[in-house]
């Protein structure tokens, strides 16, 4: 689970995660299945985690992690804006932290929203924008 | 003998009886000799019948004379009746004449009156009507002009409200509009304007009043 735990910590997003176990699964076969047996890092993960991986198991965890991962509560962002890495994790983290743990987020461009946010939950669509503001004077 | 020979002999017998009949009374009739009685009762006969037929002529003459008497009478008094005939009538036609006249002269008169009267009651049967129909128009042209301006009034009214409506709608499009336009500047305005961080401390914003009001507890 400690891999799992630091896969989520580091990807806030499902594709992202989901992208991440493919990487780690390539790397897992690369360590298992080449010429000199020697373990080599792939990417950003470092060895330690996947090195209890197997032959026999490593097809069986990446689907369990897969599996998990698709069960993940996820929240779809509305934003006028396009975070970079840092202000996503930023997000994903308060969110986390105040809302659930293991949270995903799924981020949409609304330019409509001018400011603020909109997010759906189970299907309703909830706005937090400014421009849902100003229609509450227009109508006053 | 026979029995044709008996039934010719019954027939001839009979038929000479008759014979025998006849034979007697040819002879009693023209034959015979007569009575002195019969005689005397022709003669005597034939003396009345002259007697009566000299009478009779007698009698004949005096009506003959009677009649031309009576005939000659009726022409005199025919002739006396068709003097006092004529004389009658001459005096009946210049009576009617004078009647004719006078009926003639009566009715023009009258119709003289007539035609005064008629005159009179036409002059008067038409100014009633110029009067009753100068009343009409006048009452159609009120009752007309009233209409008219009741419906002007309406049509008036309807275009006031309609123009008002349009004018509120224009209005309100107006407004809409603006709304828009504002909406739209709003957010050229701010997307142009506000940084990341800025656009970042909103979105905490706006994140912190959603879990205020308890709209984000929805998420498992």
């Amino acid at each position: 689970m400690e891999l799992f735990n630091y896969l989520l910590a580091h990807n806030y997003t499902k594709s992202d995660l989901l992208e991440s176990v493919r990487l780690l699964r390539q790397a897992a076969e690369k360590d298992l299945y080449s010429s000199d047996g020697k373990a080599r890092p792939v990417g950003l993960l470092p060895t330690k985690l996947y090195k209890d991986f197997t032959k026999e198991d490593l097809y069986s965890k990446i689907k369990e992690y897969t599996k998990k991962i698709k069960e993940l509560p996820e929240l779809t962002l509305l934003l006028p804006f396009i975070p970079d890495e840092p202000n996503l994790a930023m997000l994903t983290n308060w969110l986390r932290k105040e809302i659930n743990t293991s949270l995903l987020v799924n981020i949409k461009l609304d330019a409509h929203l001018g400011a603020g946010c909109a997010f759906i939950i189970d299907g309703v669509y909830h706005d937090y924008s400014i421009t849902k503001d100003l229609k509450k004077y227009e109508k006053k | 003998m026979n029995l044709p020979s008996i039934i010719y002999a019954i027939i001839l017998i009979n038929l000479m009886v008759l014979l025998a009949g006849v034979c007697y009374l040819i002879y009693k009739r023209w034959l015979a000799p007569q009575s002195p009685e019969l005689a005397r009762a022709k003669s005597q006969s034939g003396v009345i019948i002259h007697d009566a037929l000299h009478e009779a002529n007698k009698v004949l003459a005096q009506a003959q004379i009677e009649g031309l008497k009576v005939v000659s009478q009726e022409k005199l008094q025919g002739k006396h009746l068709e003097e006092r005939f004529e004389t009658a009538l001459e005096g009946l036609s210049n009576d009617l004449t004078k009647q004719l006249s006078l009926s003639v002269e009566s009715a023009e008169k009258d119709y003289e009156y007539f035609l005064k009267t008629l005159e009179a009651t036409i002059s008067k049967t038409v100014s009633a009507n110029q009067e009753l129909i100068t009343a009409q128009t006048k009452r159609f042209y009120e009752e007309s002009s009233k209409q008219i301006q009741e419906v002007l009034n309406i049509e008036l009214k309807n275009t006031k409200k309609m123009v008002e409506e349009y004018g509120k709608s224009q209005m309100k499009a107006i407004d809409d509009n603006i709304a828009d336009i504002i909406d739209q500047v709003i957010r050229e305005v701010l997307s142009l304007s506000l940084s990341t961080k800025d656009h970042m401390q909103i979105v905490f914003k706006s994140l912190e009043k959603a879990k205020k009001d308890n709209t984000l507890n929805g998420i498992i």
